[in-house]
């Protein structure tokens, strides 16, 4: 038994042996080339679980925001009942975003912060294509966690898309700006924008 | 002389491991990322289809928005089976060498009628450029996501020649297995039984290294996190990964177990004659 025991310890140590011999070669000779394309894989191996909490939007008492929206994110709603429209607002203006709803353009102010706000969508017909039956004074009520705000429409201009200073952004005033494209049953890319001016009404 | 033989022996039982491990490694990518078939059922369990026409649909409603059109009119342009059928034409392209062009006759076709149906009137010329132009940039699209590359036929050669390097390298490492087990066997003729644990230590190599391999892997590469292209070519890819290591560890596991039965059988036989002999003596 003592015999069988040592030829077999010996036979598994020789087995590790080779095993360590072979891993030694390859790692001499393929170490880097194997560590470096480990580094280009993990590159495309995004963590997924990797995501912050949002915290809610609030208004403080000095009538200033805090926790602002994340990039790509609903915050609030547009409800424009003269036109039927009640659509989610994202904060951003990528393609993806105004596929979901309505945009939010990043470098303007939020509701309730007294400045300009700028929001856009599509002509299609679940976002603006009814843009052109909305009249001064008609309201366009924006909802957000931090409170209800009305407006009244009190301008609406034809731009084209290179007239940036037709949507100013300020903080004097709280306007809300919301385009479309323009015409609205035009085929392939406009040019025009068509702008819906309102202020704050309460 | 013993000593030498030792030695022989033991280069013997490291060429015999390596070639065990190439063979199985070759054996492995050669029925799964180099064959075509098994590509294509991982397509089919990954719900691949599914997930591109969703992809597809993704895309196609980047433009909607922008060109004026309703919604409505992406409806059903592009199904599950014309998909499939295009898949199976570019990963013939790849695999079999074939020189087939991508249909999007279909797609064109189903969205223009989506189109006219949409509108109610008669379009101008300048509007039918762009109805035009609308649908070549949605077979463009269609095209870009379907098959990623134009370099299908170099990919072929490429194939072609690993297919002709791993059909080489299979025989090469069989005579190799062949010639050092029997050369191993012939090293101890006097203990014939004795060349079982020496094959056994062989395949006992091979199969830790197997399974140490799978785990350095799966140590270093978070296999469930590699996004390539889009979501439905990374789950795929992430499916045919975890498959090779687990075929690896599997195949490993196998090799282990035999190396281990190997080495205790020659082994235990052997003291048993031993004794036998030494009672006779």
């Amino acid at each position: 038994m003592k015999k069988f025991i040592k030829a077999t310890i010996i036979d598994v140590i020789v087995a590790f042996l080779i095993l360590i011999l072979i891993i030694f070669s390859i790692y001499m000779c393929l170490g880097q080339a194997i560590e470096e394309n480990i580094q280009l894989i993990n590159q495309v191996a995004i963590k997924v679980e990797n995501t912050t909490e949002q915290k809610e939007m609030e208004m403080n008492e000095n009538n200033r925001l805090e926790n602002y929206p994340e990039y790509g994110t609903q915050y609030a709603t547009i409800e424009i009942s003269k036109i039927d429209v009640d659509l989610p607002v994202y904060y951003g203006d990528t393609l993806e975003i105004l596929k979901k709803g309505v945009g939010h353009s990043s470098g303007s102010y939020f509701p309730g912060e007294g400045g300009s706000i700028v929001y856009m969508g599509h002509n299609s017909r679940k976002v603006f294509r009814r843009f052109s039956e909305l009249q001064i004074g008609d309201s366009i009520k924006v909802t957000t966690s931090y409170g209800e705000f009305n407006y009244k429409i009190y301008d609406m201009q034809l731009i084209n898309e290179t007239e940036t200073d037709k949507l100013p952004i300020q903080k004097e005033k709280e306007i809300l700006m919301v385009y479309t494209c323009y015409p609205f049953n035009n085929i392939g890319y406009a040019t025009q924008r068509y702008v819906v001016y309102a202020e704050l009404a309460e | 002389m013993n000593t030498v033989i030792k030695i022989i022996r033991f280069i013997l039982l490291i060429v015999l491991t390596v070639s065990i491990i190439a063979l199985v490694f070759i054996n492995i990518a050669s029925s799964t990322i180099l064959n075509k078939e098994y590509i294509l059922g991982k397509m089919d369990e990954t719900f691949y289809y599914m997930d591109i026409r969703e992809e597809l649909e993704n895309n196609f409603e980047n433009y909607i928005g922008q060109s004026g059109f309703d919604e409505e009119v992406m409806n059903n342009i592009v199904t599950e089976e014309k998909i499939k059928e295009d898949t199976g034409i570019i990963l013939s392209n790849i695999y079999d060498g074939t020189s087939e062009e991508i249909s999007t006759e279909e797609i064109e076709q189903n969205l223009r009628t989506n189109i006219e149906n949409s509108l109610n009137h008669d379009l101008t010329a300048t509007q039918e450029k762009m109805v035009n132009q609308y649908i070549d940039t949605i077979c463009e699209q269609y095209l870009n996501i379907m098959s990623h590359t134009s370099y299908e036929n170099n990919i072929h050669n490429v194939l072609l020649k690993i297919n002709g390097y791993i059909e080489l390298a299979n025989k090469v490492l069989i005579i190799s297995i062949a010639v050092s087990a029997l050369l191993i066997i012939i090293s101890d003729y006097k203990k014939i039984i004795k060349a079982l644990s020496h094959l056994g230590i062989g395949l006992f190599a091979s199969g830790t290294f197997g399974i140490i391999v799978d785990m350095y892997i799966n140590a270093k590469i978070r296999i469930d996190n590699i996004v390539i292209l889009n979501d439905a070519i990374s789950e795929v890819i992430r499916n045919i990964l975890n498959n090779i290591f687990i075929t690896i560890r599997n195949q490993g596991v196998i090799l282990l177990v035999i190396g281990i039965a190997l080495i205790i059988v020659g082994n235990g036989i052997q003291t048993y004659l031993n004794k036998k002999q030494e009672e006779i003596d």
